[in-house]
């Protein structure tokens, strides 16, 4: 297990909105303790599949507003809320939404959904944390690459972020 | 791989408190942060061993019969990132007793800094038996609670 909580971005408006989809596989390592008799995804790995896409639309956000690179590093949690187990063979499908953003931080109104049922919704605050580490650039646009299944060309995460409306 | 995220529990009274810890190895999975950046314990799983740790306490209270679904966190503050090499120790209390649920509140330190406010966690009760064995429970129960009078870092006052 490598903790990529989301498999695919299916939609990536910056400043403004991403959607993704997440499988749940009950070959994943997370169900061997969750639970012995009855799997189910537990709800901060939701949380965190939601929250790496609203940390990629932050600061791909940032970048076309400010021009700069950045990490977004989840500090608050707010009304957040679960209504429905996950089980293996679901396929969950994230939306983030850009409530702000700014050189110090920003927040995002994010969901996750099983067809037409809510599991769950929370809003997240980042802060951002300096970043200008090119190999981590490079590893970022290659995750991209795999999301949004189609090469990425440009001279980094940025370039993606902004041709790939 | 293991979905566990209490490693010792030092103090608890039924229905009202409890306290234990998690300690960070470089040798788990989730420190491979997906973006890059410092190996940490990602903020999502510092919350869930906060949580696991309060469904312990409602494991405990209810002689392994119950188990706590959540279903709300009010509000989640992560103030500073736990690393390889360091320790979490946490103290929840029961806020109230609700037709929903638990309500449950707390806060985890590391080196004697607030590491973790949770506030308005509500949880679930649903029995036990369907979801674990409450046997084994009992087993690693054991194997986890070693008392203590006064934790290390828990700096509140208890």
């Amino acid at each position: 297990m490598r903790f990529f909580l989301i498999d695919r971005i299916i939609h990536w408006e910056v400043g403004i909105a991403a959607e993704a989809v997440k499988n749940v596989a009950l070959s994943e390592d997370f169900f061997d303790d969750h639970f012995p008799r009855k799997p189910v995804m537990p709800g901060m790995l939701i949380l965190e599949g939601m929250a790496q896409l609203s940390g990629l639309l932050l600061e791909a956000s940032l970048e076309q507003q400010q021009g700069t690179s950045a990490k977004a590093v989840m500090t608050v949690l707010e009304r957040t809320i679960f209504r429905a187990m996950v089980r293996p063979g679901d396929v969950l499908r994230y939306r983030a939404e850009v409530i702000e953003v700014s050189e110090a931080g920003g927040k995002v109104r994010a969901t996750a959904n099983r067809g037409d049922t809510l599991v769950a919704a929370t809003e997240m605050v980042f802060g951002f944390d300096h970043a200008d580490d090119p190999l981590l650039g490079e590893k970022r646009r290659s995750l991209m690459e795999l999301w949004m299944d189609r090469p990425v060309s440009g001279e980094g995460p940025s370039r993606l972020m902004e041709t790939s409306k | 791989m293991k979905f566990r995220f209490v490693d010792r529990i030092f103090a608890w009274a039924p229905n009202e408190r409890i306290c234990g810890l998690k300690t960070v190895s470089f040798e788990e999975y989730n420190l491979k942060e997906p973006f890059g950046g410092r190996p940490h314990l990602p903020e999502t799983l510092v919350l869930e061993s906060f949580l696991q740790l309060g469904n312990w306490l409602v494991l405990l209270s209810t002689d392994f019969q119950k188990f706590g679904v959540i279903t709300r966190i009010g509000t989640a503050q992560f103030e500073q990132s736990v690393g390889p090499g360091q320790q979490l120790v946490m103290e929840l209390t029961v806020v109230r007793h609700r037709s929903e649920g638990w309500e449950i509140a707390g806060e985890g330190w590391v080196d004697g800094r607030i590491a973790i406010r949770g506030l308005g966690c509500l949880a679930m009760t649903v029995p036990a038996a369907d979801f674990t064995d409450p046997a084994n429970m009992r087993v690693l129960f054991s194997e986890i609670y070693r008392p203590e009078p006064r934790p290390p870092g828990v700096h509140n006052g208890q």
